[in-house]
C-alpha cells in the first residue's frame, strides 16, 4: 500500500507539472469531428495508443493513451469518463502520465490531485490474498457534451518477472476508433509471435536500439455492438501475441508453478477426508468434492490473466476459504487426488479456438479440472456445480491439459445434433368438468448432455420429481403423480411421469387455449436475443442440437378444434423444423422436430435461424384452441 | 452546580418519560457473558443450520456500547460472536469487514478469536488484516476498509470480534466552528478528536436495527450520555425491550431484542429502515435545530464567480418568467454537471461544494449538482435554500440524521417551498423528481424550520401513453404502427432508454424486444424518435414504431382469432413498469415500492380484412380499488376495431393490505391477451 502512495504522490507531481497556464488543443482533438458528423453516436474515441515493451532484462512496461470525445450521456453512465486502471502491484507500478479534458470551447482543465483515487474492485473486497491487485480511479474533470479527455498511463514491472510477454487486445469499441496504434517491443533475437482474432493485420517491422517494434496502425474502425456478446467476445478483432514459442512451452511453464501448488497438506488430506465421508463410489466423492469447492470456498470472479496464472497452493486457498478459478481449480485437483483420482487442472478457451493458435495464455481464460478415468474423462468447473456447467459444455473447447504429457492445445470432440438431444411424449386427456376442463396424462423425457438439467451426481429423487412437475405444470397446473426414472447420469436423464389435477376455466364463450410445450432446456429466442433483427456479430449457440416433441391430445366431447398448429417443413443452413399434426377422431397429434446442425450462426445466416425459431416459438405454433360446439 | 441540577432533573424527567413510553415488555435482559464457557454455552444454543432455518451463519451475540461525550464524540464499543453453520458459512467467513473513513472516524480490533467446535481457542487479535479502499463508484471519497482474513471455519466454530470505534462514518463539515456555533456551542474535546466530533456539534444519534441476512441470537445495544444530554427515541417496525436507567453522572439507554430470524427483502420491497424493526435515537431537541445548522454550515458555498455568472446570464436569456428561469438552470445542472464525486478534503460529506468548484469541475454528486443550483439561482435573485431528503424510505421523527440526498429548495414569497432535484430530473422535463413523492426533508434555512413531506403525486402526472393502429390480413399477418410517449416520470424514462440503458449501436434493439412481445418473428422496420438530441428536454419524447408480424392470429382463414398488440403492453422494463413485474407472489409480508404512482392509456385502432365480420368480442373489464384501477373497453366501427384500456396505479407505494387489489388488477391486465376476438369470414 506504501507504494501506492508514493506512486500516487509522484503521478499528482506530474500533473501539476504538467498543468499548462493555457495548453493549446491538439490538431488531432481539435480537427476531430463531432456530432454533427456522428449524430447517433455516443462517442469517438479519437486516439488510441499501447505501447507494450519487453526489455532485455525481462522487465514488461506498458504504456496507454487515449482520447475520447463525449457525445452523448451514455459514456458517462458507463464510467468512460473515470476510467479505471488495474495492475498487480506486486509486480508493477502504475503512473498516471495525463489526465487533461479539452472542453467543448477549448479550454484544457487537467485533473487534480483528488481525481486520482485508489480504489478496489468490488470482488477484490472479499479476497485478502489478492489485495495486490489495485485500481486507479482516474475521474475527469471539466468534461461536457463535445468534450475531449486525454488519459495516458504507464505500468512498469518493478523487476523481471519471468512472466513471458503474452495477452490479447481487444482493437474494437462501442465507439469509432479514428486512429489506432499498437505497438509491441522486444528485444532482437526474441520472437514474437501474433495472430489477429477476427481481423487481418499487418505490422510495420524496426529495429532501433536493440528492440524490434511490431507498429499495427489502423484507422477509421467501425464500432462493435458489445450488447450483441453473449459471454464471449467472439467477433470483435483483437490481437493475440506471445513471445512463447510453442503450448508445450506454456504448458511446462505453468506446470512449474502448478503441480507443488497441488501437494496436499494434512490439513487437506483431513478436510477431504472429512468431505468425503463413508461415500465408495467415486462419481460420489466427485460431486462431494466438487460441491464444497464451489459453494465452501468463495469465489472471486476475475480474469485470471491478472495473477499471471501463478496459483496459490492448495492447502492456502483451503486456509483462506477463497480463490480465483484457477486457485479453486488447483484446490479442486488436490482434493480429487487425495481421494484417489487422477485429476488436473486445465485451462480451457472459452470461445472456439484453433490448435494451431499463436501461443498466448490469455486466449485460455477458464480453469477446469479433468479426471482421467479409463476411457472417460469427468470435466469440473471449480466455479460452477456440475448441473450449470459440466464436461457438456466442453464439447468442441480448446484446452491445455496440464496433466505432465508431451503434447500442446487439445480439442474436445464436438457433439453432434442427434447426441445433443431431447425428447419429450406426452398424452394429455382432457376432460369436460362443467365450467372447467380437466387435463391428466402422462410423459416420457429424454434430456441428453446440454438439455440434462440433472448432470450432477445426487442420492436423491428431488430433482426428477421437480423435473417432472415442471412438465406437468404445463397443462392447467397438472401435478406429477409418479415419476419413473429410466436412465440418470451426466449425460442423460430419462424418466417417465404420469400427471393430474390440471384444470382450465371455460369463459361463456367457449374458446380455451392450450398450449403446446417444448422440452425443458429447450433453445429458444428469449436466451438467444433473437428479438433482434439484424446480428452483426457471430451468435454462438448451445451447440449442434435436436429437440422431438409429440403431442397427443383427447378432445373432449362437446367440443370442436378451433386452431392448432399447422404443419412445417423448413430446412435451411442452420437447420430444420418438421411438424405434422393430425386429427383422428378426437384425438389431434403433433409432432414437432427442431435440429440444430451448427454451433454458431454467422450474421449472414441469422434470418435462417430466426425462420426456425419462428417456427417454434410464434403463437400459432404453439397454440391449440378448441371451441364448445353450439348447442352443448 | 445549579444549573446542573436543574438540566439533572430536566433530563430525568425525559428519561422518565422515555422509560414509560418505550418499556413494553418485562423480558429479563441478557447478561454479557462473562467467561469462555458461559460464551460456549451460548454458541452451543445457537444450535446448527436446521434449527436456524437452514442459514448459513448465526449471529449469538451482537452487542454495541457507545459512550458519547459532551461534545457528542461516540465511542463505540462493538462485541460480536457469529457461528458457522456449513461449509457455505465457512465462504462467507472467508474474511471480515470494518468500514471507516481515515478523515472522521478510527477504528481498531481489540480482540479477535476463533473458538473452534473442538475447544480450542485461536487468538488472531495481534493479526492486523489490510487496510484498502473501499470499491467505490460515482462516489469517490476514499472512504476505506479493513479486511481482517480469518482462517478455515468447520461447522461448529465460532468467530468473536471485538472492537473500538470512535467519531462517525461520512465526513461531514469543513468548518467545525461554524458547527460548534450552530449546535450552541459545547465542550471542547482533544485536539487529536477534533476529526471525530459529529458535524452537530454537541449533538449524538443513532439509527439502531437489529436483523441481519442470517439468524440473530441476542441484539443488545447501549448508549451512554452525560445527564444533561437526554436522548429522546422511538421504536419503528417491531417491538423491542429497552430499559432507561441513571446515576450521578450519566443516563443509559439500553434495548434488546432476541430470537430474531434472518431478515429476507421482498421483491421491490420499501428499504429495509421502513421495515427492519429499529431505534431511532438523537440528542438534537428539533428540526428547527438541525435545519439551522445545516444552512449555518454551508452558507459559504454559494458565492458565485465571473464564469458562473456569465453562464447563468447566458442561460437566462429570453426566459421570460420565474418559472422558465427556474426550470433552465435546473436542467442545466441536472444534465451538464457529470455524476462524479471527488472529494474536497477536508469538510466532504454534508458540506456542498462551492458553485465555482462545481462549475470548474462538471462535476459532482447529488449535494453538487444541488450547490451549483442554488448558486445559480441566487445568482439570478431567487431565494434558495440546501435540503436534505432520504431518497426510498421515511425520515422519522426524531431528529437523527436519516438522510441520502441532498436537493434545493426555493423559498416563494410567501414562505413556502417549491422543492428542486437536479439529480433526479437528469433527461426530464420534470424539475422535482414525480419518483420523490410524499419524501420528507428537511431544508437548511437561518431561522430553521421542522420536517416537511413532498404531496403525493397523481398517476395522471406520469403517464404512458401507448397509442397503436394495425392492419390485419386474411391470411392471419398484420403490420401496424405504435407511438409511445409520456409525460412526467415516464417521460424521463422512456428517454432514459435510448441514452443510459442502451448504447448507440443498440437502441434499435429495444424496440425490437418490445415489439417481440406482441408475436414472435415481429419484423421493425423504421423507428422514429422526435428529439433532436437526447438532453434537449422542451419537447415531449416521441417513438413512432412501424413494425410487421408474418404470422400473428390464429385460424384456419374462415375464423381468424386475435387479440390487440397493445393487450400485451409491449413496454414491460422494469424501469418504465415496475408494476407488471412484481405481482407475482400471492401475499407479501412487506409494502411494495413503485416510486412513483403511474398511468398506462393504450388506444388501438385494428383495420379487419374485407370480407370478414366480427363473431366475439371480449367483454369490457372494469376493476377500481384503493391502490390500483384498470378498465377496457373493445367495439367495432364499421372494419375498425377500437380496443382501449387505462391502467392506473395510485401510489408509490402499495400497502400490504392494499396488495390484492393490486395484484388483482396486474394479473388482469397480464391477462388481456387472452381475451381474443373472433372473426368470421362472411
Amino acid at each position: 500500500m506504501r507504494a501506492i502512495y508514493t506512486l500516487l504522490l509522484s503521478s499528482l507531481l506530474c500533473l501539476s507539472l504538467a498543468v499548462p497556464a493555457a495548453a493549446q488543443v491538439p490538431d488531432y482533438i481539435a480537427n476531430a469531428p463531432g456530432y454533427d458528423k456522428y449524430p447517433d453516436l455516443d462517442g469517438i474515441m479519437v486516439r488510441q495508443m499501447i505501447r507494450l515493451t519487453l526489455d532485455a532484462s525481462g522487465k514488461v512496461e506498458r504504456h496507454e493513451e487515449h482520447a475520447l470525445k463525449l457525445l452523448s450521456g451514455h459514456l458517462t453512465r458507463q464510467n468512460r469518463f473515470d476510467p479505471r486502471v488495474h495492475w498487480n502491484d506486486d509486480r508493477a507500478e502504475l503512473r498516471i502520465d495525463q489526465a487533461r479534458t479539452y472542453m467543448r470551447d477549448g479550454t484544457a482543465v487537467d485533473a487534480k490531485a483528488n481525481s486520482l483515487v485508489p480504489n478496489t474492485a468490488d470482488e477484490m473486497q472479499w479476497a485478502v490474498p489478492y489485495a495486490n491487485q489495485r485500481v486507479m480511479t482516474i475521474a475527469h474533470v471539466g468534461v461536457e457534451h463535445d468534450a475531449t479527455s486525454v488519459t495516458a498511463y504507464t505500468i512498469t514491472d518493478r523487476k523481471p518477472a519471468g512472466v513471458p510477454l503474452w495477452g490479447v487486445l481487444e482493437l474494437q469499441d462501442i465507439v469509432p476508433i479514428l486512429d489506432q496504434w499498437i505497438t509491441i517491443q522486444v528485444p532482437e533475437g526474441t520472437t514474437l509471435n501474433f495472430r489477429g482474432i477476427d481481423c487481418q493485420l499487418k505490422p510495420k517491422v524496426e529495429t532501433k536500439d536493440g528492440l524490434v517494434s511490431y507498429v499495427f496502425h489502423r484507422t477509421d474502425i467501425p464500432p462493435v455492438n458489445t450488447s450483441e456478446f453473449a459471454g464471449t467476445h467472439q467477433g470483435m478483432a483483437r490481437l493475440a501475441f506471445t513471445t512463447a514459442p510453442d503450448w508445450k512451452f506454456v504448458r511446462q511453464y505453468l506446470e512449474k508453478s502448478i503441480e507443488p501448488a497441488l501437494s496436499p497438506t494434512p490439513a487437506l488430506l483431513k478436510k477431504t477426508d472429512e468431505i468425503v465421508g463413508e461415500a465408495t463410489l467415486g462419481a460420489e466423492k466427485r460431486a462431494l468434492i466438487h460441491t464444497f469447492v464451489v459453494d465452501g470456498v468463495h469465489s472471486v470472479h476475475w480474469p485470471i490473466e491478472a495473477f499471471d496464472y501463478a496459483p496459490r497452493s492448495a492447502a492456502d486457498v483451503l486456509d483462506t476459504s477463497v480463490g480465483h478459478g484457477l486457485d479453486k481449480a488447483v484446490l479442486l485437483a488436490a482434493m480429487l487426488r487425495a481421494a484417489g483420482m487422477d485429476a488436473s487442472v486445465a485451462l480451457v478457451a472459452s470461445e472456439p479456438m484453433a490448435e494451431d493458435a499463436v501461443a498466448a495464455l490469455p486466449q485460455l481464460d477458464q480453469a477446469w479440472v479433468v479426471i482421467e478415468s479409463g476411457h472417460h474423462h469427468y470435466w469440473m468447473d471449480p466455479m460452477a456445480s456440475a448441473n450449470a456447467h459440466n464436461g457438456t459444455d466442453m464439447a468442441g473447447k480448446t484446452a491445455l491439459i496440464l496433466d505432465g504429457g508431451d503434447h500442446g492445445l487439445e480439442t474436445m470432440h464436438a457433439l453432434t445434433a442427434e447426441q445433443n438431444r431431447a425428447a419429450m411424449r406426452v398424452v394429455v386427456a382432457v376432460a369436460d368438468g362443467g365450467h372447467e376442463l380437466t387435463l391428466s396424462g402422462s410423459a416420457d423425457l429424454d434430456l441428453a448432455h446440454g438439455y440434462n438439467p440433472l448432470a450432477g451426481y445426487d442420492r436423491t429423487s428431488d430433482r426428477q420429481q421437480g423435473l417432472a412437475g415442471k412438465v406437468a405444470k404445463v397443462w392447467g397446473g397438472a401435478k406429477a403423480s409418479e415419476v419413473f426414472v429410466g436412465a440418470q447420469g451426466s449425460t442423460l436423464t430419462s424418466l417417465h411421469t404420469e400427471f393430474d389435477g390440471g384444470t382450465i376455466e371455460v369463459p361463456d364463450h367457449g374458446l380455451v387455449r392450450l398450449a403446446v410445450p417444448r422440452v425443458p432446456g429447450a433453445i429458444c429466442g428469449g436466451k438467444l436475443g433473437t428479438h433482434r433483427g439484424v446480428r452483426t456479430q457471430v451468435l454462438p449457440l448451445p451447440g449442434p442440437a435436436t429437440e422431438r416433441v409429440a403431442i397427443e391430445l383427447t378432445i373432449p366431447k362437446g367440443y370442436e378444434l378451433a386452431a392448432a398448429p399447422g404443419a412445417v417443413g423448413i430446412s435451411n443452413s442452420v437447420g430444420s423444423v418438421q411438424r405434422e399434426v393430425t386429427q383422428d377422431g378426437n384425438k389431434l397429434t403433433i409432432s414437432t422436430i427442431l435440429r440444430i446442425e451448427v454451433g454458431e450462426v454467422a450474421p449472414a445466416a441469422y434470418p435462417q435461424l430466426r425462420a426456425l425459431l419462428d417456427a417454434m416459438m410464434s403463437e400459432s405454433a404453439h397454440t391449440v384452441l378448441i371451441q364448445k360446439t353450439s348447442g352443448t | 452546580m445549579t444549573r446542573r441540577k436543574e438540566r439533572l432533573t430536566a433530563s430525568l424527567l425525559i428519561a422518565l418519560a422515555a422509560l414509560v413510553l418505550s418499556f413494553r415488555a418485562t423480558a429479563q435482559e441478557p447478561v454479557t457473558p462473562e467467561t469462555d464457557e458461559e460464551l460456549r454455552g451460548l454458541i452451543e444454543a445457537a444450535g446448527t443450520t436446521d434449527d436456524n432455518d437452514g442459514a448459513s451463519l448465526v449471529t449469538v451475540q451482537w452487542r454495541t456500547r457507545v459512550e458519547v461525550e459532551d461534545s457528542g464524540l461516540g465511542h463505540i464499543y462493538n462485541h460480536e460472536v457469529i457461528k458457522c453453520l456449513s461449509e457455505k458459512g465457512a465462504a462467507e467467513l472467508a474474511r471480515l469487514r470494518l468500514d471507516f473513513d481515515p478523515a472522521s472516524n478510527f477504528v481498531e480490533i481489540r480482540k479477535l478469536r476463533v473458538l473452534r467446535a473442538d475447544g480450542t481457542i485461536e487468538d488472531l487479535s495481534s493479526e492486523p488484516g489490510v487496510d484498502l479502499p473501499q470499491p467505490q463508484h460515482g462516489i469517490y471519497w476514499n472512504a476505506q476498509m479493513k479486511l481482517v482474513p480469518l482462517p478455515r471455519l468447520n461447522i461448529g466454530d465460532a468467530v468473536e470480534i471485538k472492537t473500538y470505534m470512535k467519531g462517525f462514518l461520512i465526513a461531514y463539515l469543513d468548518e467545525m466552528e461554524a458547527a460548534a456555533a450552530a449546535a450552541g456551542g459545547g465542550a471542547a474535546a482533544d485536539e487529536g478528536d477534533e476529526r471525530f466530533i459529529p458535524p452537530m456539534r454537541g449533538h449524538f444519534y443513532d439509527v439502531v436495527y437489529f436483523h441481519k441476512h442470517h439468524p440473530v441470537k441476542t441484539r443488545h445495544y447501549t448508549v451512554v450520555t452525560p445527564l444533561d444530554k437526554p436522548v429522546q427515541f422511538e421504536v419503528y417496525n417491531g417491538e423491542i425491550q429497552s430499559y432507561v436507567s441513571y446515576d450521578e453522572e450519566q443516563l443509559s439507554y439500553r434495548f434488546w431484542r432476541q430470537d430474531q430470524p434472518a431478515f429476507q427483502s421482498e421483491k421491490r420491497a420499501v428499504d429495509f429502515p421502513d421495515v427492519q424493526t429499529k431505534v431511532v435515537l438523537a440528542t438534537a431537541p428539533d428540526w428547527g435545530s438541525k435545519s439551522r445548522w445545516f444552512c449555518t454550515v454551508n452558507e459559504n458555498q454559494f458565492n458565485t464567480d465571473e464564469g458562473l455568472a456569465a453562464l447563468t446570464d447566458d442561460l437566462l436569456t429570453g426566459a421570460k418568467t420565474d418559472e422558465e428561469k427556474i426550470r433552465r438552470i435546473v436542467h442545466w445542472s441536472a444534465n451538464e454537471i457529470r455524476y462524479s464525486g471527488i472529494s474536497m478534503g477536508k469538510g466532504e460529506g454534508y458540506t456542498l461544494h462551492p458553485g465555482p468548484m462545481i462549475f470548474h469541475n462538471r462535476s459532482g454528486v447529488c449535494k453538487d449538482k444541488a450547490g451549483i443550483a442554488i448558486t445559480m439561482l441566487r445568482h439570478a435573485g431567487f431565494t434558495v435554500w440546501p435540503a436534505m431528503t432520504m431518497a426510498g424510505s421515511r425520515v422519522e421523527r426524531i431528529p437523527a440524521d436519516q438522510f441520502n440526498h441532498c436537493v434545493v429548495a426555493l423559498q416563494n414569497a410567501d414562505g413556502t417551498f417549491m422543492m428542486l432535484d437536479p439529480t433526479w430530473v437528469v433527461y426530464s422535463p420534470e424539475v422535482w423528481s414525480s419518483a420523490e413523492g410524499e419524501q420528507h426533508f428537511v431544508v437548511g434555512t437561518p431561522e430553521g424550520v421542522e420536517l416537511m413531506q413532498m404531496p403525493a403525486f397523481d398517476p395522471a402526472a406520469n403517464k404512458l401513453r401507448v397509442e397503436a393502429s394495425s392492419s390485419l390480413a386474411a391470411d392471419g399477418s398484420l403490420t401496424g404502427k405504435v407511438t409511445f410517449s409520456g409525460n412526467g416520470y415516464c417521460d424521463q424514462r422512456l428517454r432514459r432508454e435510448m441514452v443510459h440503458y442502451n448504447n448507440s449501436l443498440n437502441r434499435q434493439a429495444w424496440f425490437e424486444l418490445l415489439i417481440s412481445r406482441v408475436g414472435y418473428g415481429a419484423q421493425v422496420d423504421k423507428v422514429n424518435i422526435t428529439y433532436p438530441r437526447i438532453q434537449q428536454i422542451t419537447n415531449p419524447i416521441r417513438y413512432e414504431v412501424y413494425y410487421s408480424i408474418p404470422t400473428f392470429a390464429l385460424g384456419d382463414g374462415d375464423k381468424l382469432y386475435f387479440s390487440p398488440p397493445t393487450a400485451r403492453h409491449m413496454i414491460h422494463t422494469s424501469r418504465i413498469a415496475p408494476y407488471l413485474d412484481s405481482a407475482g407472489a400471492k401475499e407479501r409480508t412487506q409494502p411494495l415500492l413503485l416510486w412513483a404512482p403511474r398511468m398506462r392509456e393504450a388506444t388501438e385502432t385494428v383495420t379487419l380484412p374485407a370480407g370478414y365480420k366480427v363473431a366475439h368480442l371480449p367483454e369490457d373489464r372494469t376493476i377500481d380499488g384503493n391502490i390500483a384501477s384498470l378498465t377496457t373497453h373493445t367495439e367495432v366501427k364499421g372494419r375498425k376495431l377500437v380496443f382501449t384500456y387505462t391502467l392506473v396505479i395510485k401510489r408509490r407505494e402499495i400497502p400490504v393490505e392494499d396488495y390484492e387489489n393490486f395484484r388483482e388488477v396486474v394479473q388482469e391486465a397480464l391477462s388481456l391477451h387472452e381475451d381474443l376476438i373472433v372473426l368470421e369470414r362472411k
